[in-house]
């Protein structure tokens, strides 16, 4: 089975960020069996259809706009994301569910489901996580990993990267993207 | 009595976008607004930074755009520095930036345009051999023959259909305005867009892998750094440059077989609409310039796409593009206000005001005050459209050779007018003639390209000394993003980044009122425009998609709905 972990969100926007953060964060911590690819989704728009066209199982990891206190974790399968309109409010999870909708014209896509956390802030401008959902950043991680094992994916730790190293590296790419030169 | 017409958010874009209109007793529009309802940031993130970052942090602004961003960035960081990039580099960067526009295009009309134009609820009714004759008849018009023309295709994707109606499974479908009286195709026409919308579905992932294969990793491409590409490896091997060419010459029979033809049979069917111009709005057209065809370095190089100035649809001037002359206003926008200022000298201080009055419990725009977190851009103290449909009538004007050729091809096998083009159709079909001109000139590209490299040069980027050139330098990185001129202006001062601007298509097309209270794009766009029923916004929504609108990148989050207006703050951790 061809398996993507999706991270979404928009690092610019502080609590936003938390779906890229969670997925870098399972890159640089773990290993999956194969077929397992994480991936670093962005506000990805229609070019998200592609994985829904390519995998036979989507998880997105995201940020959700439900009403509960900040840190809160859902795990929502496809067809609640279809009817559930509160979802609808961020710039990338408009697209998460319009491309749902489209693809669900095509005969075989893959099996999509949402694993989000609801934000404290994602108005200001920084690249950084508020405390409230940094600390339930390991409800989260533990909630994805659950959800894999259970689908039969085998996972090994391999790091101990902590989220704070992670934000970091987004912040401050300087290092990285001096790295193609050489 | 006028009434409001409130359409928000506007489906099937990237983002937040509202628009109020205001009808009068014959159903046509008098006045429209166009209202960001989120903020855009990235400058407030840019400052104080190492300006190598700026291209892997402005890639972060739009997840659609996002190569384009990065090398906007990049280029303006280039600029700044005086760097040319060698010539490898050059067609990589065309070649990446070729794909996206046919990838976006095509997506664009099939996935997020077309149902404004077809009614998927009367494909039902076909007959799939009618369907047939309809596919080798506009075919034909386009000089080619049909991509799929077999009546057992169009049975079964009607089949298709059936099945998910029966199961109430339409998805996407069951929002649309079906049904409407201004739909204009035939059940057999629409059986065959629908069809052609289902096989884009699949045919789009070429085109996403032929990004991949210059652009490294996807969805992010990392394979551009300041001073030129990384992507030695990959132009190094013949099977890469091959297998990008096996890739798009497809989509390209995709676009020749199926995308012109679709663009004939809905410019035929919808003529009258394009001849009597709605939709039509500025008729003042910008152009950035993009694509270097030759290695002449920064503003010198002849482009695919020229800039230009096209002012109130009058094709027989143009005035040359000058970037000093673009300024932003914020005098309707949600930002203290001020003067209009260049991008080097451009700020972004928030304002919120919030809405204006409220009635039966919607609370409408403060049209009289501020109503969008989309600044006012100007060029020369004019409003302005962006986009293909502008690139294409600069080019018409500037009697640019390619351009001419393809777009008078065009209007002659659709027996139609060169006025046409200023309309909702026409901006649609714009789009349609520039995707299959990329589609052919990166043909050529790829070619150069595999020849070049066999011919020895490997070089694909020029050193700089940085501490040298980052003292004290400004640049700007001026292009056309699929949607159409975009602008990143640098300023940079002992290494980090002084002030940022970035002033994208969106910004251009969607911005409200100016300090002269003249309309934007969008706003003009709608004005004259007769709607068949208020309940359904139908022809709104096929103006504004025309733009291919994309918010998510003019702009951030203010939720408008589920919360008390009046209860919204925005936070100021963001204002200067």
């Amino acid at each position: 089975m061809r398996y993507a972990i999706v991270g979404v969100g928009n690092i610019l926007f502080k609590d936003e960020g938390i779906g890229i953060y969670a997925a870098k964060f399972l890159e640089s911590n773990y290993s999956f069996s194969e077929g397992v690819e994480v991936i670093d989704g962005g506000t990805l728009g229609f070019k998200l259809m592609r994985y829904y066209q390519d995998y036979d199982r989507v998880l997105i990891i995201d940020t959700v706009s439900i009403k509960d206190e900040p840190g809160a974790v859902y795990n929502l399968p496809s067809e609640a994301l279809l009817g559930l309109g509160s979802y609808r409010q961020t710039a990338h999870e408009v697209e998460v569910v319009e491309m749902l909708e489209i693809c669900s014209f095509l005969e075989k896509m893959a099996q999509v489901s949402v694993i989000g956390m609801v934000p404290e802030d994602i108005e200001s401008v920084e690249i950084s996580l508020s405390d409230s959902v940094k600390e339930r950043f390991d409800l989260l991680i533990n909630e994805i990993l659950k959800e894999l094992k259970q689908e039969g994916v085998e996972i090994e730790k391999k790091g101990s990267k902590k989220i704070d190293e992670i934000i970091n590296e987004y912040a401050n790419p300087s290092s990285l993207s001096r790295e193609g030169f050489r | 009595m006028a009434k409001h017409i409130v359409v928000d958010p506007i489906t099937r874009i990237e983002g937040h976008l509202r628009i109020e209109a205001v009808i009068d007793d014959n159903n046509t529009i008098v006045d429209a607004y166009s209202s960001s309802t989120m903020f855009r940031g990235i400058e407030e993130i840019l400052r104080g930074r190492d300006p190598r970052d700026c291209g892997l942090l402005a890639m972060r602004i739009c997840g659609v755009c996002t190569g384009t961003h990065y090398q906007r960035s990049i280029e303006a960081v280039e600029h700044a520095f005086g760097v040319t990039i060698p010539k490898n580099a050059r067609i990589v960067r065309n070649l990446i930036q070729g794909a996206l526009y046919i990838h976006d295009h095509v997506v664009h009309f099939y996935h997020l345009h077309a149902l404004d134009w077809v009614d998927i609820t009367k494909a039902l009714e076909a007959d799939p051999k009618k369907s047939v004759e309809e596919a080798f008849k506009w075919a034909k018009i386009a000089g080619t023959t049909p991509w799929v023309a077999d009546a057992a295709k169009f049975a079964e994707i009607q089949e298709r259909l059936k099945k998910f109606v029966k199961q109430g499974r339409l998805g996407l479908f069951a929002k649309g305005y079906w049904g409407n009286p201004h739909y204009r195709l035939t059940p057999e026409q629409n059986l065959l867009a629908v069809t052609h919308y289902l096989q884009a579905l699949d045919l789009q992932r070429d085109a996403a892998k032929m990004m991949a294969i210059f652009g490294g990793k996807n969805p992010h491409p990392q394979s551009i750094v300041v001073g030129g590409v990384t992507c030695v490896q990959d132009i190094k091997n013949p099977a890469r440059i091959a297998l990008f060419k096996d890739l798009l010459m497809n989509f390209r029979r995709f676009i020749k077989q199926a995308y012109l033809p679709d663009i004939y049979m809905a410019g035929t069917m919808y003529a009258k609409e394009a001849l009597d111009g709605t939709g039509a709005g500025l008729k003042s057209f910008l152009v950035y310039g993009d694509f270097r065809l030759d290695d002449t370095g920064f503003y010198n190089s002849k482009l695919l796409f020229p800039s230009g100035v096209v002012l109130n649809g009058d094709l027989s001037k143009v005035i040359e593009f000058d970037q000093e002359k673009v300024k932003e206003d914020v005098t309707h926008a949600w930002y203290k206000n001020g003067e209009a200022l260049h991008p080097f000298e451009g700020r972004t201080e928030p304002e919120y005001t919030g809405f204006g009055k409220k009635e039966n419990n919607i609370a409408y725009l403060d049209t009289q005050g501020k109503y969008s977190w989309i600044k006012s851009p100007l060029y020369d103290d004019n409003r302005v459209e962006v986009g293909p449909l502008a690139r294409m009538v600069v080019g018409v004007a500037k009697k640019d050779e390619r351009i001419s050729e393809y777009v008078t091809r065009f209007l002659k096998n659709a027996d139609l007018p060169v006025e046409v083009l200023f309309s909702t159709v026409g901006r649609t079909a714009a789009r349609a003639i520039e995707t299959e001109l990329m589609a052919d000139v990166m043909i050529d590209w790829t070619d150069e390209l595999a020849s070049n490299v066999a011919a020895g040069d490997l070089s694909t980027w020029t050193e700089f000394d940085f501490d040298q050139v980052s003292k004290d330098a400004q640049g700007y990185g001026l292009a056309e993003a699929p949607r159409g001129a975009l602008g990143h202006w640098v300023k940079i001062r002992n290494g980090k980044v002084e002030n940022y601007q970035a002033v994208v298509p969106s910004t251009w097309n969607a911005a409200p009122r100016d300090y002269k209270n003249r309309m934007g794009a969008y706003e003009a766009s709608l004005i004259g425009t007769k709607v068949a029923d208020p309940e359904q916004p139908l022809e709104i929504l096929r103006t504004i998609h025309s733009f291919d609108p994309c918010i998510a990148c003019a702009v951030h989050i203010v939720d408008t709905k589920g919360k008390e207006l009046g209860e919204f703050k925005v936070n100021t951790s963001c204002a200067i």
